[in-house]
């Protein structure tokens, strides 16, 4: 209780910090650095990019902030606090298809409502909200095999948003998908963001994927990986890929990640 | 589709009416000696002379069957659980199981008959050596090839416990193979009946019953008609029972898509 005006100010100000995180994979004898003092600060309500080259340690990242991976040094707090072993105030969307494929599309969005014990009628009135928001309430019954690649990536936003997190963590989670595809999940995405106001951090290596999403870009090197720039992005959504605003940033972040890369 | 059916079992059909057909033909006029090759027509009279009794014995061999194969779960699907799960269980268990397995299970015959005597016990107990193996393995392989994404897929909504993550992810996950597990150690259990029914048990108490148990006694008696009408009896419960149990896997099994190849 000594200094409550120290923590009430960061507290405010933002909703996640990650203060010089780096991690090292040790494999047998030899030593990784992977993450190289990372700093990120993310306000409630965001939506941050991640963008870097494939490799250079945004998996490994997110899975630290998650708590599914130990960090070598640095601190993550969120909402002022330490992050927990597989933190419950965060949901996450995985790179790879994750549906358990013996659930049917609604079983698999109300799996965290059961594990939390919410009550058999409030987890339908909550599935089905999420399934709706997706649009996806037409397939409630139907088994993951038997679904797109992109429609099985709507399931998973729906299953994280449904437990309630207070930040969404999603890794390429359109990566797998053709441009088509990836083009109408964005715009959804955005607009699920605007209707649900979570905070998202997105992690992707597609620049215009990145300024299509964020607000904030944060572009990392390659490994080990460090914070090389910050760009806000104050383009107006819904975003235009075709306006020359829209590629200006482009070609301003295409030059610096190929001279980034080179 | 329905006339692509009939043609399937046209030719299944014709399959096997050719078989039995030519076995009469070199049964009758071949060999003619109905103690090395008793013909169709012998077997089928066999059958209905013994209709009335190929019920019980069915039913008896399937009793027996039943009390190794609930042994063999009972023992082979926590174990396997157990031994996927836990890295030391593993270590601890392995050797043991791989100096039991390469024992056949007609070897432990004089030892079931030393342990429980010549009772429905030591049927059990043959059975129960067949059917552990497979329902052991393939549980165990069920655990170990659960994917760890899901797990922590699971992980992050909240299912966090050993108890919950088995519970909710890994036995759903493993019960494509531990179902066919279940099925290979039946098939292996009821192989392993006209062995473990050879010497006269109790048979509850109504002594010459038991697929397995007649066969013998016919075979002691010399009436070669009768073995093989056993042997048919042996067959069709056997892939009765597969089929059975193929419909049922299918059913639990709905949720799993199917890209294996076609045959053409
Ligand atoms: N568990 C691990 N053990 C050792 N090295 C790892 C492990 N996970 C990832 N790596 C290495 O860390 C680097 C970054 O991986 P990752 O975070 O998956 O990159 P990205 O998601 O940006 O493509 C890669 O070189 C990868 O080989
Ligand atoms: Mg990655």
């Amino acid at each position: 209780m000594a200094k409550p005006y120290q923590y009430s100010t960061n507290m405010i100000m933002y909703q996640l910090e990650l203060k010089n995180i780096s991690k090292t994979y040790k494999r047998n004898s030899k030593k990784l650095l992977v993450l190289d003092n990372i700093n990120l600060n993310v306000k409630k309500s965001e939506f941050v990019c991640i963008l870097g080259p494939s490799g250079c340690g945004k998996t490994t990242l997110l899975r630290i902030i998650m708590g599914l991976e130990q960090f070598s040094s640095g601190s993550i707090n969120l909402d002022g606090k330490n992050i927990e072993e597989v933190e419950s105030r965060l949901g996450m969307v995985f790179q790879e298809f994750s549906l358990f494929p013996w659930r049917t599309i609604f079983e698999n969005v109300t799996f965290g409502l059961e594990m939390k014990g919410v009550k058999k009628q409030e987890q339908t009135k909550i599935a089905e909200k999420y399934l709706e928001l997706v649009d996806l309430s037409d397939f409630k019954d139907h088994y993951p095999s038997e679904l797109s690649g992109g429609m099985k990536q709507r399931v998973a936003v729906a299953r994280a948003l449904a437990v309630n997190p207070e930040l969404l963590l999603m890794d390429e989670p359109f990566g797998a998908l053709d441009a088509q595809t990836r083009n109408t999940l964005q715009t959804e995405l955005i607009k699920l963001w605007g209707k649900t106001e979570k905070t998202v951090i997105f992690i992707t290596h597609n620049i215009e994927e990145a300024i299509f999403l964020a607000q904030r870009i944060i572009i990392l090197s390659k490994i080990p990986s460090r914070v090389e720039r910050i760009i806000e992005n104050k383009l107006p959504y819904p975003r235009d890929k075709l306006s020359g605003d829209f590629n200006e940033i482009k070609l301003d972040i295409t030059r610096y990640f190929y001279k980034l890369t080179k | 589709m329905f006339k692509k059916r009939i043609e399937k079992y046209k030719i299944q059909a014709l399959s096997i009416f050719l078989f039995l057909f030519i076995w009469q033909l070199i049964a009758q006029y071949v060999i003619n000696d109905p103690l090395l090759l008793p013909s169709i027509a012998d077997i089928i009279r066999a059958f209905f002379k013994l209709s009335a009794n190929i019920p019980i014995d069915i039913g008896v061999s399937l009793l027996h069957l039943s009390t190794g194969l609930l042994f063999a779960l009972l023992v082979g699907i926590p174990l396997g659980a157990l031994m996927g799960w836990y890295k030391n269980a593993d270590r601890f268990f392995n050797p043991l199981i791989e100096m039991l397995r390469p024992i056949p299970p007609l070897a432990w015959i004089p030892f079931a008959i030393i342990w429980f005597g010549l009772s429905d016990y030591s049927a059990g107990f043959i059975i129960f050596i067949g059917a552990l193996f497979p329902i052991l393995t393939n549980t165990y392989t069920g655990f170990r090839n659960t994917s760890n994404l899901l797990v922590e897929a699971a992980k992050v909504l909240g299912c966090k416990k050993n108890k919950d993550l088995i519970r909710h992810v890994v036995l759903p996950s493993s019960f494509p193979y531990i179902l066919s597990g279940i099925r290979i150690s039946i098939g292996i259990g009821w192989m392993c009946v006209v062995a473990a029914e050879m010497f006269g048990l109790d048979n509850y108490g109504m002594d010459n019953v038991g697929v397995g148990n007649m066969l013998w006694q016919y075979y002691a008696l010399h009436m070669m008609d009768r073995v093989a009408l056993y042997m048919f009896i042996l067959a069709t419960i056997g892939i009765a029972i597969d089929r059975i149990l193929k419909y049922i896997e299918a059913r639990l099994l709905k949720w799993q898509s199917h890209t294996n190849i076609a045959q053409i």
